[in-house]
């Protein structure tokens, strides 16, 4: 019987096995259920390596257990446990190591940058400049070859037509985008993708391989750009990473002597070129723990991760495979729904491939009596899948909205959400929460947090201040910037009157005479003598006026140099300061490639990201501190939403548009006005396929999913991938509610096609009622 | 503080006294070796002085130093002296000997060298100018035949690295020829790899039939045609060792191979009574300056062939708490640390350790840790800031906060691109705002091979700031959006009113608003130098870039009210550009070929420094006295320049930077060096080694400079947000904090 505590933790049964690794250590497969601990399990079995000497005794030589993780929050929370319990046993944190798979691959290259083929000074391009570029690829491409993009677009009025081309143009960048990152995984520049095509012999006048011409002509013009300014994107630093590790086996025998244990998180999310690379790293001796949930896999369509790849290598017969299975989270009517959900996919969904490839079967289990997480009890838990469809989009808002609000009215102590499929419908259900009287405190979460938001503006102030310092007008502005936000300079009990009146005298002198006066003195000493201030002002503006002057001293300084430099001044929660080195690293990303950029074209990207228009790119709720706060709505989406729980849950707008049955039901990849085509999904399949084939068998074989049976086509395959990711969602999104859950559907206008109310959520309907009458009994 | 002081009274140690008293003639050489700090340069010098007070002529002594920031150590210490005759001495590093001697002995060696006119005169080209030769031939490869396909590399460093190939095969004395084989052979990695090294090879060729067809001299021919041509010269040979009796070499092991060579002849057993007397220093645990192809084993070859050897092992400053710590340190890499002296304690060296999450964070902590070590008493100039790399948010954070408590900055920093120097980029700008007709293409954009460069109301605020005294940087704003209306290209008359009376009366109001603000001074300064401009302008006859920039400093700018004037350090960098246009000129012009017309070549020379082509790696070495303050600087400029300080800060510990040499893909140091046999491979197990060995040296040099104690300085995040947990990080935690807890 595996031992039940471990340092002062009391185990569940399936962790304590899980803490039996170093006893028998090699490559092991967890499978983990939501709200299993996950995380608690990763940091005890670090620590439990570090802590029992498994590391060995050459000090010298530096021995850590690598945890590699996806997000950086969560680099923080496993960071933070193991710290945690090192120092409970009176243990230095060292011997340890925790990094997302980007900056191990970062690090790779920074080791040996002549196996790479970087200079010192390369630097990573974030995903919103990788956008800019393939813009500014697209665009000179589009000019080039005009006559044939145009041919695309449908007859109209000019309007209609501008309408179309701006879709066509999104959809072109998303075609160049998707073959680049496809590309760079099977490690293939733009001209060995040139010749795998020509060697395929396709046919030319097929639409399909047009696109995929098109996609790589993009690719080679951003590769071009990105090579120019030294830049590398994150594909390319995972290829390059993987190029150094298979170039010299000292390299990699070393870094396997620094990392004797590999701990990876997320395993269903690593694509397979990732998953090449930890492999290396693990070497022969492969103690290697990969700890993931398949049935969490739903970001597989924007990469080449799939979690079919994880559970073949569960399957593997040299793998042991241990699975986490029990969590406290939810109640048990949400456990059974989201355990049917997955029966009824793996048995019953109409199409084969569906039921082989959505989920892996696994049940969630609950904990057991005594558990430090006991689950909520199921009479307080609601479960309510609404078969019959609201009329319109509003409808099905305004009344998800009204029970929202009057839930977190009846449950103050309870956390909440909505939680839409795709980004679109966020905005209507903010605008339908804001309607409800009396409003409801909401949190918009779709794009960023407000945290994110609230630096942004911060910043945004200053840089829009520093970009024209002559204008006394953003000096006030920003002043009240700085005092709304509690930031030194005054706080929010001050009254808003007295600080209209700074603002006043602010702006009623030159902001030369108060920053650079020829005179020292105070702004009191520039003022006539009868204008009335209040007691503070002296010391706000003393304070103020330091500040800025430092700032306008560093506005030469490179963007996130000086943002940093704002940044020390006035923050001090870690939050603030995370989000900050993001948001500069973000527009020092940007600068790199844009030489010309000034303070003013700054000053716009950050109003972008104030006015939530754009996120920062790759982030997650977490990466800002955001946690769930009672009695207030969160709204954010699906996607998002992983990670986290609130006690009540609502989701909306679950139509086959949202979760398709059959890939019919899946046209959203479609052009609307090109009927039948997905140039996007069409290009990259194609691809795909083309590389399967043509590839040698060592390429190929590990970095793709054995292609279907050539019966479905390419679309379709797609699509019937896309309808598993979209099932998987769904799972996620029914296990992020502890009690309460609400899944409502309607009809909407801007549908292309009549909407249905998908197949797994009737099946869920039929079961819910059936334990409902199981209970009544 | 200087690197070594001159006792005031002739207070030497033993050893110092022995080398200073070593034998004047027979023909003898000593060696001096022992680690830093133990006194040996300041026994070089001294004897350098009595030398000259015994009456040696000073034209017969020649000292060799391996930078030019030695040379400079020199002349200032020999003006200390009451010595009777201090001019004429020859104090030189071994470029600056080979590249005056080329050109004295020009028609000797010019043919035999392979110049395709020997006849004509040298012409010596800068760096600048090196790499802007250099990229007129590697251009068109990029661009037609897509060299360096694979590499991501900006231009300006792919240029450097292409002349850095030839430099170091000058250096360390191997035909050019055989570059791309001992680096292709060397590679262990993928062969598809080495066509990297074949293209570069490819390019050192075209380079070099280039200078060979058109007189020009690089740094790299200069050292070939003096070392391989010149020395050996029968005719040259005669003269040298009639000329120089007495010989004096510092930091034996920080120079370069072909230097080596040279001082093996002159002492070596064929010197054949050649020399009166030779005295040799060598620092044991030197050579930071190996990146630039100095060689500590070359060194050892040559000090073997001296006659005598003195040990000087006792250190003259308090150093043995530090060199406690850098032993210590040592050990905890697993290396073997070098005996300490008695009485050392790593504890007691370590006097204080930051840790947090934020490297700004750090840089704010360390700068006013350094602010209150002023306040308590400390001198400024006994304080070193050190860090792998000073970047410009670390430079202005401790200069802020220096500038608030009042303390002098010294700032080392050698390596910046010239278009960084915001000096530099202001009087460019100005330049741009003199000649309207020029356009600029910088960086590459999307849209095209390159973008035009369009001047921002930024940029002239930056410019007028540069120009006029005391002007601020929001006056300057105001000034320039008056200035320079958008979408002009030259500075306006802002005294001159409109014909149009509707509009003068408006415009003057406005006008004399501006005023107000930005201040009369500043009106006067305006006026002059836009009258200057517009002068300029107007001649439509276009002067030479560099007397352009002569004449607007002399007519300008270094007026009184103008910025430049009464100031030196700005003088200085202007100065330098001057320099700089200069060389481009007399180099580039009547170069067939390339643009030769005066208007072309300065429009050419702005072009090259704004788009970061030319990135001065070699320029850093200029010499630079050191007036007092506290010192900040990247921790080889530290080591290479001998500095010494009472306390060392040293910063960003988790930075992988304090191992990682500067990485070139196309060169590589250590493989190009006269000890790596062609064909042996570099593998990681060697990439390991040197990088280990690189830290300890460093470490070790750091301590035997440090007589006070050391502030360690480590941030969880670099300043990019990156995880820095770099070997010297863990080698601290390794061996302080266990050593704590053990303790607790």
């Amino acid at each position: 019987m595996p031992s039940r505590e471990r340092f002062g933790m009391l185990l569940r049964e399936h962790q304590a096995r899980i803490l039996d690794y170093p006893l028998h250590p090699g490559p092991l497969a967890v499978s983990a259920v939501p709200g299993s601990g996950k995380t608690q399990t990763l940091a005890l079995l670090a620590a439990e390596l570090i802590v029992d000497g498994h590391l060995g005794n050459d000090a010298t030589r530096n021995a850590e257990v690598l945890v590699v993780t996806l997000q950086n929050s969560a680099v923080d929370q496993i960071s933070a446990r193991i710290r945690g319990i090192l120092s409970g046993e009176k243990l230095p944190p060292v011997g340890f190591r925790v990094s997302t798979l980007h900056k191990l691959a970062g690090d790779i290259l920074r080791q040996r940058q002549d196996l790479a083929g970087v200079d010192d000074t390369f630097a990573i391009v974030d995903e919103a400049e990788s956008r800019r570029q393939m813009q500014a690829a697209a665009s000179v491409w589009k000019t080039e070859h005009l006559a044939w993009w145009e041919s695309f677009l449908p007859e109209g009025t000019t309007q209609e037509r501008t309408k179309h081309a701006q879709k066509w143009d999104d959809e072109t960048q998303a075609v160049g985008l998707a073959i680049s990152k496809l590309s760079k995984h099977l490690r293939l520049g733009a001209e060995e993708v040139r010749s795998l095509l020509d060697r395929a012999g396709l046919d030319e006048t097929e639409q399909a391989s047009q696109w995929l011409r098109m996609g790589i002509d993009l690719y080679a013009r951003y590769t071009n750009y990105l090579r120019v300014g030294a830049r590398l994107d994150f594909d390319d630093l995972i290829w390059r990473a993987m190029d150094a590790l298979e170039q010299d086996p000292a390299f990699v025998a070393n870094l396997q002597l620094r990392w004797p244990f590999i701990l990876e998180d997320e395993a269903q999310d690593s694509s397979p070129l990732q998953e090449k690379i930890l492999r290396q790293l693990a070497g022969r001796q492969g103690r290697w723990v990969r700890v993931g949930d398949p049935n969490q896999a739903i970001n597989s369509t924007f990469t080449s991760a799939d979690p079919r790849f994880f559970r073949a290598y569960m399957e593997r017969p040299d793998v042991e495979r241990l699975p986490l299975v029990e969590s406290g989270r939810s109640g048990l009517p949400i456990i059974g729904l989201a355990n049917r959900l997955v029966d009824w996919v793996c048995s019953q969904h109409p199409d084969l491939t569906v039921r082989k490839a959505t989920f892996e079967r696994q049940e969630i289990k609950p904990t057991q009596p005594g558990d430090k997480q006991v689950n909520p009890s199921a009479d307080e838990c609601h479960v309510y899948l609404r078969a019959r469809p609201y009329d319109s989009v509003e409808d099905e808002v305004e009344q998800v909205a009204k029970s929202a609000a009057a839930y977190a009215g009846r449950y103050p102590e309870r956390t909440l959400a909505i939680l839409c499929p795709s980004g679109w419908q966020g905005s209507q259900v903010l605008k339908a929460c804001d309607e409800v009287k009396p409003t409801p405190p909401v949190d918009d979460l779709l794009n960023s947090t407000p945290k994110t938001r609230d630096v942004a503006r911060t910043l945004y102030a200053v840089c829009r201040y520093l970009a024209a310092p002559m204008n006394g007008n953003h000096l006030a502005a920003l002043y009240k910037v700085l005092a709304d936000a509690d930031r030194e300079v005054g706080s929010p009990s001050v009254d808003a009157k007295v600080i209209r009146a700074r603002q006043a005298v602010l702006r009623s002198l030159s902001p030369a005479h108060m920053l650079f006066p020829v005179q020292p003195g105070s702004i009191r000493d520039l003022l006539p003598p009868a204008v009335p201030l209040d007691n503070d002002a002296d010391r706000s503006f003393g304070v103020f006026v330091s500040l800025v002057r430092h700032w306008v001293r560093a506005s030469d300084l490179a963007i996130d140099q000086l943002l940093l430099t704002v940044a020390q001044d006035l923050f001090e929660d870690e939050g603030d300061l995370a989000v900050c080195h993001l948001i500069a690293s973000s527009l020092g990303s940007a600068a790199l490639m844009h030489p010309q950029w000034r303070l003013a074209e700054f000053e716009d990207e950050l109003r972008q990201i104030a006015s939530n228009r754009r996120s920062l790119g790759g982030l997650g709720l977490l990466d800002t501190g955001f946690s769930p706060q009672p009695g207030r709505i969160a709204v954010t989406t699906m996607h998002k939403a992983k990670g986290l729980e609130w006690d009540a849950v609502y989701i909306v707008c679950a139509a086959t548009d949202e979760f398709p049955d059959a890939p019919d039901d899946a046209y959203r990849d479609e052009l609307y006005f090109l009927p039948g085509c997905a140039p996007k999904v069409e290009a990259t399949k194609a691809l795909e396929r083309i590389a399967y084939q043509h590839l040698p068998q060592d390429q190929a074989a590990d970095l793709l999913l054995q292609q279907d049976a050539l019966e479905r086509t390419p679309l379709e395959s797609a699509r019937l991938e896309y309808i598993s990711e979209r099932l998987r969602l769904l799972y996620v999104g029914i296990t992020r509610a502890r009690r309460d859950l609400s899944i409502t559907w309607s009809h909407h206008r801007n549908a292309r096609r009549p909407l249905r109310w998908p197949l797994a959520l009737q099946a869920l309907e039929a079961y819910a009622r059936e334990q409902q009458a199981e209970q009544d009994r | 503080m200087p690197a070594w002081r001159l006792p005031l009274s002739d207070d030497y140690t033993a050893e110092q006294r022995s080398a200073i008293d070593y034998p004047r003639d027979g023909g003898e050489s000593l060696l001096l070796r022992g680690p830093a700090g133990t006194g040996k340069s300041t026994a070089l010098v001294a004897r350098l002085a009595n030398l000259l007070r015994e009456g040696c002529r000073p034209s017969e002594i020649l000292v060799l130093a391996p930078q030019r920031s030695w040379v400079d150590r020199f002349d200032q210490a020999i003006a200390q002296l009451d010595a009777p005759v201090r001019g004429g001495v020859d104090i030189v590093t071994y470029y600056g000997l080979a590249r005056r001697e080329v050109g004295l002995f020009w028609p000797l060696v010019a043919d035999s060298a392979g110049f395709a006119h020997p006849e004509r005169e040298p012409v010596f080209l800068t760096i600048e100018t090196a790499q802007y030769y250099m990229w007129q031939i590697v251009e068109p490869l990029l661009r037609e035949e897509g060299y360096f396909s694979d590499l991501v590399v900006r231009r300006g460093r792919l240029l450097s690295q292409l002349i850095d190939n030839l430099n170091k095969a000058a250096l360390v004395g191997f035909d050019y020829t055989t570059l791309h084989a001992r680096l292709s052979e060397a590679w262990s990695g993928s062969p598809d790899h080495t066509t990297r090294y074949v293209q570069a090879q490819d390019c050192a060729i075209r380079f070099r039939e280039h200078c060979l067809a058109h007189n020009l001299l690089d740094f790299s021919l200069v050292t070939e045609v003096y070392s391989r041509h010149l020395l050996p010269h029968a005719v040259y040979q005669r003269y040298f060792r009639a000329h120089y009796r007495h010989l004096l070499v510092d930091n034996l092991e920080e120079n370069v191979p072909v230097a080596h060579d040279l001082v093996s002849w002159i002492i070596g057993p064929d010197s054949a009574g050649g020399y009166a007397s030779a005295v040799v220093a060598l620092d044991e645990g030197g050579g930071y300056r190996l990146f630039l192809g100095a060689d500590p084993a070359t060194a050892e070859s040559v000090s073997a062939l001296c006659h005598d050897t003195l040990e000087m092992r006792a250190p003259l400053e308090r150093t043995q708490n530090a060199l406690a710590l850098a032993a210590t340190l040592t050990r905890a890499l697993g290396m073997p640390a070098a005996p300490v002296p008695d009485g050392g304690s790593a504890r007691d060296a370590v006097l204080e350790q930051f840790s947090g999450k934020y490297w700004i964070s750090m840089v704010r902590w360390a700068a006013r840790r350094c602010a209150a070590l002023v306040h308590d008493g400390a001198d400024p100039s006994d304080i070193a800031i050190l860090a792998p790399y000073v970047s410009d948010v670390m430079q202005f954070a401790i200069a802020e906060e220096c500038r608030a408590a009042g303390i002098p900055l010294q700032l080392l920093r050698p390596s910046a691109e010239l278009h960084t120097d915001p000096v530099i980029r202001g009087v460019l700008v100005l330049a741009l705002l003199a000649h309207p007709t020029w356009e600029i293409q910088i960086g590459a954009g999307p849209a095209s091979s390159a973008s035009a460069y369009v001047i921002a109301q930024q940029d002239v605020a930056l410019a007028l700031q540069t120009a006029i005294h005391n002007l601020d940087p929001i006056r300057a704003r105001l000034l320039a959006g008056d200035a320079l209306p958008l979408g002009e290209r030259a500075l306006k008359d802002l005294t001159s009113a409109s014909p149009d009376e509707t509009t003068a009366i408006a415009e003057a109001a406005k006008r004399a608003q501006l005023w107000e603000e930005v201040g009369y001074q500043v009106r006067e300064a305006y006026q002059i130098l836009y009258a200057w401009l517009a002068d300029y302008a107007a001649t439509g006859d276009p002067e030479p870039f560099d007397l352009f920039l002569a004449r607007m400093f002399g007519d300008v700018l270094s007026t009184p009210g103008f910025a430049f004037h009464a100031a030196p350090e700005g003088a200085r960098t202007y100065g330098r550009l001057v320099e700089s246009a200069r060389k481009f000129r007399e180099a580039v012009e009547d170069q067939p070929g390339l643009a030769s017309r005066v208007d072309d070549l300065g429009r050419e020379y702005i072009q090259l420094i704004l788009s970061g082509i030319a990135s001065a790696e070699y320029a850093a070495d200029r010499p630079q006295h050191l007036p007092g303050g506290v010192i900040l600087a990247p921790a080889y400029t530290y080591l290479t320049r001998d500095l010494h300080s009472r306390y060392q800060f040293w910063l960003d510990v988790g930075s992988d930077g304090w191992t990682n040499r500067p990485y070139q893909p196309l060169t590589q140091p250590y493989v190009l060096s006269r000890g790596w046999p062609i064909g042996k491979l570099w593998t990681d197990v060697e990439e390991e080694t040197s990088k280990r060995e690189n830290l300890v040296r460093v470490l070790g040099g750091l301590a035997a400079r440090c007589s006070g104690g050391v502030y360690l300085a480590h941030s969880q995040l670099g300043i990019g947000g990156e995880e820095q947990s770099g070997r010297l990080a863990r080698a601290v935690l390794a061996a302080l904090s266990r050593k704590d807890q053990r303790d607790a």
